[in-house]
């Protein structure tokens, strides 16, 4: 394999809080190669969004980013302002969870998918107008020029995110980040999305960052996955191996917790285990944490293991 | 569209008919005889009775209420017992004159609050911003009868741009004109704009801190961009509407800024009706006032349409 695209070292991220700073994500170690899909995948609090937001400089005021996040070689990490403009949008793309509210209100769809090219691109009008239609036309949207007249309120659920995903793509990035792109959307539409995002990292040559709670996702989209829990990763690997032959007993219990059509369990598992919130993870500095190492096992893969007696 | 506009019309009626009641009300309760008043204090008791019984002052509330309801209606305000003129004569010179303070007023502090509003917003918590946020809360302290006689005592006594009082009448030129109400204008405008400022600060902050602004920002577009087209578009619709209740105020604040620097304008002319007890000219006033604020608000919502596509008038919401 040869440098990856993106190249994820020890990365925290640390948030102040009002009862003092805490490591939200610690230690996150990803490497992403051009055209491939990667997975992060966790529960709610886990930290993947976190990472998400850090990779891209997206973070908010109370959050830093410590630690390194080589893309195509380039530190990413306390790059000026100006300099993150011109990677943001042009050589990776964002997809929010929530196009309702990510997406402008008031512009027009044509008008919002404009301003990146704007920001990156010198065309004419015409240009970019034509550049709106035919984006709208790759995302699989019909009667392109009316639905780039259109605002945000008056299209559906799924015509949303497919608007939204024709904005992460539109000033043609190298890598697309999703966070949780399909979580807003009913179970029909899911798939459709999904289906929508791989067809075009095939096509555009796209390195895909899909985060995500669904793991029947990661297994059809994704060929390596991440499992983070409680700001860490546990276990990561290539997803086939993941999803059959989990070593991470949090890996297990997520996976147990899957339906399956037929299944004669009353009960489906859940996770026992309950994510830090912000609070306890200061009760629980640092020094009492449970010692963990990470092991590499076979074709990559790597394990968080508690040591014995390493409380 | 046109339904909604006839909706709105016809709330008119109501709201008008509130301020009327009290003002109505208010002053007949009020102790002096506005008989008494007019005569002057050598009046004897008979005349007074004689002028009373002419004016109609001595019907029942009711009775007199009744008679003013239905002159209204016929654009009959009655006369102005002092000035022996019809009412609906009186107000529209005056009323030209706040008219105009107002509107140079409500520029003066939309200009001047939105910047100052907008500066402290994005440079929140920087220094400018911090003096920005300090200017303002300033505004909003001092009164304006204050802010009235330092700008005298500035740009009239010291600088000498300006005359100290005087008002001079479109008939003696524009300019001369212009620059008689330019600093009630500013007196006026000074402290509205205080106003302003909060809230568009505070408008700014809230959108800044929306999701499509982090988009805005994943795609990469200039901060100074997302300010001006992402935040504005969205903040601007509280300043619309502080905009629309600025001009009550500012109505209001005409009758101290007028009173100090002489201007013959109708918050004066009301503070005289009031004081010499000018029922029928007081109603006036307070009649083209009211429904003037409530066509200027009426107009505002309107607006709404033109800022935000979003808004469909008349419609409800799903």
């Amino acid at each position: 394999m040869s440098a990856p695209l993106l190249q994820v070292r020890n990365l925290s991220v640390t948030a102040e809080t009002p009862r003092g700073a805490y490591d939200a994500v610690r230690s996150v170690d990803l490497d992403l190669a051009r055209g491939e899909a990667l997975a992060i995948v966790g529960e709610s609090g886990s930290g993947k969004s976190l990472t998400a937001l850090a990779i891209a400089g997206l973070l908010g005021e109370k959050l830093t980013p410590t630690g390194s996040v080589l893309f195509d070689g380039t530190e990413l990490l306390g790059m000026s302002e100006s300099r993150r403009r011109s990677y943001a949008g042009r050589r990776i793309g964002f997809i929010f969870q929530e196009p309702m509210s990510s997406l402008h209100p008031i512009l027009t769809v044509g008008q919002q998918i404009e301003e990146g090219l704007r920001a990156h691109f010198d065309l004419s009008k015409k240009e970019r107008a034509d550049r709106v239609r035919e984006l709208l036309a790759t995302v699989g949207l019909s009667k392109t020029r009316d639905v780039a007249r259109d605002r945000i309120g008056q299209l559906s659920g799924g015509m949303r995110q497919r608007v939204m995903i024709a904005m992460a793509i539109s000033c043609e990035p190298e890598l697309i980040i999703a966070d949780e792109p399909t979580t807003a959307l009913d179970v029909t539409l899911q798939r459709q999305v999904i289906d929508l995002l791989a067809s075009l990292r095939e096509r555009l040559g796209l390195a895909l960052m899909l985060i995500t709670h669904d793991l029947g996702v990661v297994s059809e989209t994704c060929s390596q996955a991440v499992v983070m829990y409680g700001g860490e990763i546990v276990e990561a690997g290539p997803t086939d191996l993941l999803l059959t032959e989990p070593e991470h007993e949090y890996t297990r219990a997520l996976l147990a917790s899957i339906p399956v059509l037929g299944d004669e369990r009353p009960r489906l598992p859940t996770v026992a285990t309950i994510a830090p919130s912000l609070r306890d993870e200061r009760l629980v500095a640092a020094a009492s944490r449970p010692k963990t190492e990470t092991i590499t096992l076979e074709r990559g893969r790597r394990v968080r293991r508690t040591l014995p007696g390493g409380r | 569209m046109l339904r909604y506009l006839g909706q709105r019309l016809l709330a008119l009626l109501p709201t008008v008919a509130v301020p009327l009641v009290l003002v109505f009300l208010l002053l007949r309760l009020a102790p002096g005889d506005p008989a008494a008043i007019l005569l002057g204090d050598s009046a004897t008791p008979a005349q007074v009775a004689a002028l009373r019984e002419e004016l109609g002052l001595n019907a029942p509330l009711v009775v007199q209420f009744g008679h003013f309801v239905g002159d209204v209606f016929t654009l009959d305000l009655g006369n102005s017992i002092f000035l022996h003129k019809p009412v609906v004569d009186v107000i529209p010179s005056y009323a030209l004159v706040t008219i105009e303070i107002s509107v140079l007023a409500l520029i003066i502090s939309l200009v001047l609050g939105i910047g100052l509003g907008a500066l402290a917003a994005f440079r929140d918590g920087k220094p400018a911003g911090r003096i920005a946020t300090a200017l303002g809360i300033v505004g909003i302290s001092v009164p304006q009868f204050v802010t009235a006689l330092v700008l005298i005592v500035v740009f009239a006594s010291w600088l000498h741009w300006f005359n100290v009082g005087g008002f001079a009448p479109l008939s003696q030129g524009l300019w001369p004109h212009l620059r008689s109400i330019t600093l009630p204008a500013l007196a006026l405008g000074i402290a509205e704009s205080a106003f302003v400022a909060r809230i568009t600060r505070g408008a700014i902050l809230d959108v800044s801190r929306e999701p499509f602004v982090t988009t805005a920002r994943s795609l990469g577009i200039p901060p100074a961009r997302i300010g001006a087209v992402h935040v504005v578009r969205v903040a601007a619709l509280p300043i619309l509407t502080v905009a629309g209740l600025l001009v009550a105020s500012l109505l209001s604040g005409s009758a101290v800024v007028e009173t100090i620097f002489g201007v013959p304008g109708m918050g004066r002319l009301l503070l005289d009706a009031v004081s010499r007890r000018d029922y029928q000219l007081v109603q006036g006033i307070v009649l083209f006032t009211g429904v003037f604020v409530i066509v200027v608000n009426l107009v505002v919502d309107l607006s709404y349409a033109v800022v935000d596509p979003r808004v469909q008038l008349g419609r409800k919401s799903a």
